[in-house]
């Protein structure tokens, strides 16, 4: 998959896929029996809707002209009691049916969140988060309809159709077949209707979808947006994906609502047809008014479900592209899992080792190219170069963000993919470049780190590097909510919070990928002798551009596009007066100009 | 009913469109009495073979049945035809004004102080500037006209009722005020659980998007399953939710839903009694049965315009807290609207956030060509400076001058376009590098983006790119290291040009060589333009003519780098810190 920009379309397969429908349907099977429950409710308000135009015709041809007062008396009870029961039948269904529908459209957004979990960081690469948000929300949401009311309406629709039907061939085979004549050019028109249909429908909802994602994009960049004074620019854009949105929409709408109309048409054609023959029927005495009254009356109920089959045809085509998106997320294959057999890492002593590692992003575009290095357990390791080179990429490697194209990783002599991704998580923890705060009050997000640890032990973290003194000036302290949009929280402090997270997750291996780089070098200096204390005994892997923050360093690697050029103590490879001991001049250089 | 009101202004400018619509309904029913009565004559004059006295016409057996099916078929293609039409305008009127609602919320939210925005979370915000607006739209657009064409049918129908006997009438609405009274109660009791299912439901889409903006966090700390967990509860949180609605729904509906049989159960005794006493013919009866259909409509579509329009008052609200909120840095009427030249005077300024003190007294000149450093502790106040600087908070106290005038009275795009800033998090849109770096002038030539990326020391490694400047890199700006894409983000900000480089810590993912030839080719190709750096490397700001150290929201320290050595205070710790060692070592090594 290419990676998607906000105005590029997603792809989307074009009309009804029966696979796709199958695998909807499969979400249902687990409540077959609240299905069967419902449609045999559903056929037994038919069975009564297609009771009463029999009683109306014995009112007409029998009671009326009779003056039959007990006749009018039970008759009249008993047609009075049907609308009483539809009602509750309806109410019974409607109940039953929404609830059925709300439970699959939870089930199916859980199933898409889990997998999303799963998926590797390729996937969240190449879309906009816009556009995967719309999967898990609105996206299911639009199917809930379409995989509970419809579906029986669907069964009560071919029932009631059949069965209206089977009533007037019994009731008049002739009358029946020249009524339905109407039928056949209904039938040739949809068929070409279709095609043109099922073209159309797609687009609209892939234009929201990046209507969403620019939305999605500028709430997140606003600030950029406001400093380079896009607004008006963004505002017009926006009206642009509107308008988009809009012109695909109506193009839906002018084509699929044609088929109402003409179905409505066809029905009173075919009672035209029928009253026609009504009419020189009733002159030959064949047939008596209140019989073709129950006639007209099957008649219009047979166009019913015509009707109502066209409309959610229309809704199974307009949602198959949600369907597909949904689908197509949970089908993205998780490129980094456990491989079969796959044994828990015990707790690691930090022995690790990059053999012959080769890695590209994509393609042939290697960023890492035959890198081989082994560090010491508990030793500090830093990673130093040019940006580019390839230092987070080193690291990501190591806690399996990204699995290497060849070569192998080793950590205690196992092989990292040979092991369950879990057991390597926890032992190998990474503070990323980028902090997050996600909403909520503080100490939910140092717990963050260890989801079970107490009050005490989240405060103890954050006390251990130095976050206690700003989070004691914050409102409510520990208990202030911060939103994920930042509140308040400097880039700094946001470090330090991240910083005590992983504190508190106390991993075996510890990644810092430029952890500290908004933090000032004296807070830096107070944290770097507390976390010493804490990274005493294991390995961590330290990557910063302050040379403060690096020369203590067991190891010092100089990663360069050609892979390691250099490793050794600070003090050993300035001796060496290499590329280290360069960038140290050059440095010192800069301070002097 | 009147937050609704409010934003009726999104669709008075449609308003031909809808009285059109309302019209084209208005025909719809009126046609669509005429077949019921159709059927009456077919059964009482076509079938009796009674002659129909029409417009001093007589018409009888053949005529009659010919006449008949023209109405029919007539007012059926008429009827059809128009409600197509309707449809159609209705669809266009509607993507019309929820589009137009939905530019206005991004306008103003696009336009927000960071104060507000800082206090927000992106999947509320989207909530509703996506799913609020098409509530409300599905209120105006279609329950509003749809409540006034069920009422004229009922109208109608009524009339065409009274016409066969009053008394069929007058069955048929006996229930009207007990309905009456319940839907009053029943839009009530629904209100607090729509309520609960717009929050729910946006609760969890916030909850969803954070995942997705953190699932590097997630996954760091090996949290896929309590992020499931939490996903989990919201997930179930709604549904249970939408189950509670739906008992209270029931509750509520239950009784009106049984009261909507009534107009069916009477006017079928009351019809048996009429004709008993031969006072009404059968096709009279066969077209009352037509004409109930519009009286049932008025009942049995109530309890849907309730919760439509409870709905929609809900999702108003969010709407009008969102429109409602003026940014408080929106111009004044007679703003200073004119090119700004660049000289900046803060003077006696102090900032608070609720209360909390975040700068004290603070007084810089900045002239332009000036370059200013800023040093300080974590969270000491140094981003919220610069904010101030673009005017994204207005101060406490004390004011911000350029060119003279006070920053409150100039038009905010006039500040702003001042200022080239770089910030802290790098923010890339989902675009090609090149869209990237031209966000200020998408339309800048390429020899301009090219030179704006070289100057940002970027050129060569996006050359590098499968694609080039045309290599399409993701919201996160994946594939690259971060030093790439703050250089990205500077050589955005060089391409804006502007007569103020704000530099807020933007090189601290950059290795000090590439920071090096960064700052020479800035000051070369940027020479003459006020800059201010934040950095935490001393190197960074070493060159400046001012140097300040912020602490506590306080200037303690300020001068030149010599002078603040000479001092040797807080700036000579820092300096000696990250550079005495440094300095030490490779003298000795020489």
């Amino acid at each position: 998959m290419a990676r998607n920009r906000y105005y590029d379309d997603e792809s989307a397969r074009k009309g009804i896929d029966g696979h796709l429908m199958k695998r909807m349907l499969s979400f249902c099977v687990p409540y077959t029996k609240r299905f069967i429950i419902c449609i045999l409710v559903v056929m037994f308000s038919v069975a009564l809707s297609l009771f009463a135009p029999q009683l109306t015709r014995i009112m007409m041809d029998e009671v009326y002209p009779n003056k039959d007062v007990n006749g009018a008396l039970l008759f009249v009870g008993i047609i009075c009691t049907i609308p009483i029961m539809e009602k509750l039948i309806n109410m019974l269904r409607g109940v039953v049916i929404t609830k059925l529908g709300q439970t699959i459209v939870y089930d199916m957004r859980k199933k898409v969140f889990e997998h999303l979990q799963e998926l590797s960081f390729g996937f969240f690469d190449d879309l906009p988060t816009g556009k995967i948000l719309v999967r898990v929300t609105s996206y299911v949401d639009a199917l809930a309809d379409l995989l509970s009311n419809s579906l029986v309406t669907i069964v009560a629709d071919f029932v009631s159709l059949i069965g209206v039907v089977i009533i007037m061939l019994i009731m008049d085979p002739m009358l029946t077949l020249i009524s339905f004549i109407t039928v056949i050019p209904l039938m040739v028109f949809l068929v070409l209707f279709r095609r043109k249909l099922e073209k159309l429908r797609i687009p609209a909802i892939n234009k929201i979808s990046n209507r969403n994602a620019y939305i999605h994009e500028n709430i997140m960049g606003v600030y950029t947006v406001q400093a380079f004074n896009r607004e008006q620019k963004n505002s017009t854009e926006f009206s642009s994906l509107n308008d988009q949105v809009k012109k695909t929409t109506m193009d839906q709408v002018k084509w699929s609502t044609i088929m109402w109309p003409v179905i409505d048409i066809s029905g009173v054609l075919s009672l035209l047809v029928l009253y026609v023959m009504g009419y020189y029927m009733i002159a030959n005495k064949a047939i008596e008014a209140g019989a073709l009254f129950a006639f007209a009356t099957y008649v219009s109920r047979f166009w019913t479900p015509i009707n109502s089959l066209s409309i959610i045809y229309g809704q199974i085509v307009s949602v198959m592209a949600n369907a597909e998106k949904i689908f197509a997320t949970i089908d993205a294959p998780v490129e980094i899992k456990d491989e079969e057999g796959a044994q828990d890492m015990p707790p690691v002593r930090g022995d690790v080792v990059f053999d012959h590692v080769t890695f590209a992003y994509e393609g042939d575009d290697y960023v890492l190219n035959d890198v081989s290095f082994s560090v010491k357990a508990g030793q500090t390791v830093a990673l130093v170069g040019p940006t580019g080179a390839g230092k987070t990429t080193i690291v990501n490697l190591l806690s399996r963000f990204y699995d290497c194209n060849d070569g192998a990783i080793f950590i205690d002599g196992y092989n990292i993919r040979k092991v369950k991704l879990r057991s390597l998580r926890e032992q190998v923890t990474t503070m990323m470049q980028e902090s997050f705060v996600f909403s909520g009050n503080i100490m939910e997000n140092i717990r963050y780190g260890k989801p079970d640890a107490t009050d005490e032990e989240c405060i103890a973290a954050a006390k251990k590097v130095f976050a206690d003194e700003f989070i004691e000036k914050l409102p409510n302290k520990y208990y202030t909510r911060v939103e994920e949009r930042g509140a308040g929280l400097s880039a700094g402090e946001k470090q330090l919070l991240s910083f005590a997270r992983i504190v508190l997750a106390d991993p075996r291996i510890i990644i810092l990928d430029e952890a500290t780089s908004a933090i000032d070098t004296k807070t830096e200096m107070m944290l770097q002798r507390a976390i010493s204390s804490l990274l005493e005994g294991r390995t961590s892997f330290v990557i910063a551009h302050r040379l403060s923050t690096i020369r203590n360093a067991d190891c010092i690697m100089v990663i360069s596009d050609k892979g390691i050029a250099e490793r050794g103590t600070h003090r050993e490879l300035l001796e060496k007066k290499g590329i280290y001991y360069e960038l140290n001049k050059s440095q010192l250089a800069g301070l002097s100009e | 009913m009147k937050i609704l009101k409010k934003l009726f202004r999104y669709f008075t400018p449609y308003l031909g469109e809808i009285i059109l619509y309302i019209v084209l309904g208005l025909i719809v029913v009126a046609l669509g009495m005429l077949m019921p009565k159709v059927q009456e004559l077919i059964f009482d004059n076509l079938f009796t073979n009674t002659p129909l006295e029409f417009a001093g016409l007589t018409l009888k057996g053949t005529e009659l049945l010919v006449g008949l099916c023209i109405v029919m078929v007539g007012q059926s293609i008429i009827r059809q035809t128009l409600h197509y039409f309707r449809i159609v305008i209705n669809a266009n009127t509607a993507q019309l004004a929820v589009n137009s609602m939905r530019q206005d919320l991004f306008d103003n939210l696009i336009n927000q102080s960071q104060r507000y925005l800082h206090q927000q979370n992106t999947g509320n915000l989207m909530t509703v500037i996506n799913g609020d607006p098409e509530t409300v739209k599905n209120f105006f657009i279609g329950t509003i006209p749809q409540m006034f064409e069920t009422v004229v049918g009922f109208v109608f129908a009524a009339i065409m009722l009274c016409t066969i006997d009053p008394l069929i009438f007058f069955s048929s609405v006996i229930a009207m005020p007990v309905v009456a009274f319940l839907s009053r109660r029943a839009g009530k009791r629904i209100r607090p659980y729509v309520l609960d299912i717009r929050d729910f439901s946006a609760d969890l889409s916030r909850r969803t998007q954070e995942n997705i903006n953190g699932i590097r966090i997630v996954k760091a700390f090996n949290n896929e399953e309590l992020e499931i967990k939490e996903f989990e509860a919201h997930n179930k949180k709604l549904l249970q939710a939408r189950f509670d609605y739906l008992k209270e729904y029931v509750r509520s509906y239950l009784p009106m839903d049984l009261c909507s049989a009534l107009p069916y159960i009477m006017v079928n005794i009351v019809g048996a009694i009429l004709i008993f006493n031969d006072k009404m013919t059968i096709g009279q009866l066969v077209s009352t049965g037509g004409y109930l259909g519009y009286i049932i409509n008025l009942f049995s579509q109530l309890p849907s315009w309730i919760s439509v329009s409870q709905q929609s008052i809900t999702s108003a609200g969010k709407i009008l807290d969102l429109l409602g909120r003026g940014s408080e840095l929106a111009d004044k009427p007679d703003a200073v609207d004119r090119e700004l030249k660049g000289d900046i005077k803060i003077t006696d300024l102090s900032m608070s956030f609720d209360g909390k003190c975040v700068l004290k007294d603070i007084n810089i000149d900045l002239p332009l060509g000036k370059t200013l450093g800023i040093m300080g502790k974590t969270g000491s106040g140094k981003t919220v400076l610069v904010n101030m600087l673009m005017r994204y908070y207005d101060p406490t106290n004390g004011n911000i001058t350029v060119d003279g005038i006070d920053v409150r009275d100039i038009k905010l795009a006039r500040t702003r376009a001042l200022f080239s800033p770089v910030s802290q998090d790098v923010f890339l849109f989902s675009e090609t590098v090149e869209k990237n770096i031209a966000f200020f002038d998408p339309d800048a030539p390429e020899d301009k983006i090219k030179w704006a990326a070289k100057t940002a020391q970027a050129a060569d490694f996006i050359e590098r790119l499968p694609d080039g400047y045309d290599t399409v890199i993701g919201e996160r700006g994946m594939g690259l290291s971060g030093g790439q894409k703050q250089r990205i983000s500077i050589a955005r900000a060089v391409l804006k040009n502007a007569p103020v480089i704000i530099m807020d810590d933007a090189s601290s993912a950059l290795d000090m060589e590439t920071e090096r030839e960064l700052t020479k080719s800035l000051s070369r190709e940027l020479s003459g333009h006020t800059v201010v750096t934040i950095a935490h490397r001393a190197s960074s700001v070493k060159g400046c003519d001012e140097i300040i150290y912020l602490e506590n929201g306080v200037i303690v320290e300020r001068g030149t780098h010599e002078q603040l050595l000479e001092l040797k205070g807080r700036y000579y710790e820092v300096f000696n810190e990250q550079y005495g060692e440094l300095i030490a070592a490779v003298e000795g090594v020489q």
